[in-house]
């Protein structure tokens, strides 16, 4: 049981602390952090109202999840393809270091007030989030084979509306059955653990405010000994 | 010795040995783009004859759900015809390990740190 399940622990504990990102990113500026689309819609929205600034500010958040996906992509995914072991420790470090930051630099004013939008500071707050889901997301996708995702679950929840389709045709007790049937399991394990991560946010940002992002920095940093274990 | 080689821009399979299980070496990604080319292959190997197949994965850098489909549907066609026959992943990096292991499938393909441990189990001469 444990050996089945000791692979997915790290996967599942980035996908809570992407939970606690994104709840702590709503309640500390009402926008929600991993969310391209979300993004594209807020700039059209601006764009449409002559919120310029906003518009602008809008259309650059996104970028930091891009740049967060290209350096994912720099020590992990470039590295595989060149015949070395991939790093997925310096990553996930990274993402430590910012969140940890994101926790002290919010704590000392520099995001504004927690819960009130403030275009400026809120720019480099979510720009700082996004940068860590960006991250996050390309690590576990790549070194999952695109079986799972982390930070958002549109695709997971995709994938896992396929394969509930898939396991309804496959004959039953057939190893593709099965294997799809484990995938749906990781799928909604996943979505759970999201879940799981944002419901603890709505508890702990409200007291905590930025602080609490210590909670998804502890939470990655866990998972990257625990992949470094599992590598070395 | 037979040599097949399939190369693409994304895998090449090289086919190292047919005396025993059938050594296929795997280079670059296997994914839903390059998957249906070893399915192919392990297929036509298959209709020649052989039962065992031996997956050097040494040079593979990617393996994704998409690949671990088409080794289950060739495996199916094994199992169904020969219950001795199989596939083993032989060399497979740590990356690529973690995929099989994530999907719960080291079970049916057999992960083995080197060629002649794989040759060993699969029955075949080292």
């Amino acid at each position: 049981m444990w050996k089945n399940i000791a692979p997915l622990v790290h996967w599942f504990l980035l996908a809570a602390g992407a939970g606690l990102i994104n709840t702590g990113g709503f309640l500390a500026c009402r926008r929600f952090v991993s969310h391209v689309t979300g993004f594209a819609t807020m700039h059209g929205i601006d764009l449409a109202e002559g919120n310029w600034a906003g518009a602008v500010s809008m259309a650059f958040v996104p970028l930091y999840f891009l740049l967060g996906c290209m350096f994912s992509a720099w020590v992990v995914d470039r590295r595989i393809q060149r015949g070395l072991n991939p790093l997925y420790s310096l990553p996930l470090g990274t993402i430590v270091v910012l969140l940890v930051f994101v926790a002290v630099a919010g704590g000392r004013g520099l995001f504004g007030v927690f819960g009130e939008y403030d275009l400026k500071a809120n720019h480099l707050l979510l720009a700082l989030l996004c940068l860590a889901c960006g991250i996050q997301n390309a690590v576990v996708s790549t070194a999952t084979g695109l079986i799972l995702r982390s930070t958002h679950l549109t695709g997971t929840t995709t994938d896992l509306g396929t394969g509930l389709v898939r396991c309804l045709w496959m004959p039953k007790n057939s190893p593709e059955r099965r294997l799809e049937g484990r995938f749906n399991w990781m799928r909604a394990g996943q979505i759970a653990a999201f879940i799981l991560g944002a419901s603890i946010g709505a508890y702990v940002f409200p007291n905590w405010h930025y602080l609490a992002f210590a909670l998804p920095a502890g939470l990655a940093l866990v998972s990257a000994v625990l992949i470094w274990l599992r590598h070395r | 010795m037979l040599v097949l080689t399939h190369t693409g821009c994304l895998v090449m399979i090289e086919c190292i040995s047919d005396s025993g299980p059938v050594v296929l070496s795997l280079k670059g990604r296997l994914d839903s783009t390059t998957s249906e080319l070893l399915e192919t292959q392990l297929r036509t190997l298959y209709a020649e004859g052989h039962r065992c197949f031996i997956l050097a994965c040494a040079e593979l850098n990617y393996l994704n759900s998409a690949g671990l489909r088409v080794l289950m549907a060739v495996r199916k066609t094994l199992a169904q015809h020969t219950p001795s026959g199989g596939i083993h992943l032989a060399e497979a990096r740590s990356h690529v390990r973690d995929v099989v292991q994530l999907s719960g499938l080291d079970g049916l393909f057999p992960l083995h740190a080197s060629l002649a441990e794989a040759r060993a189990a699969a029955g075949g001469t080292i």
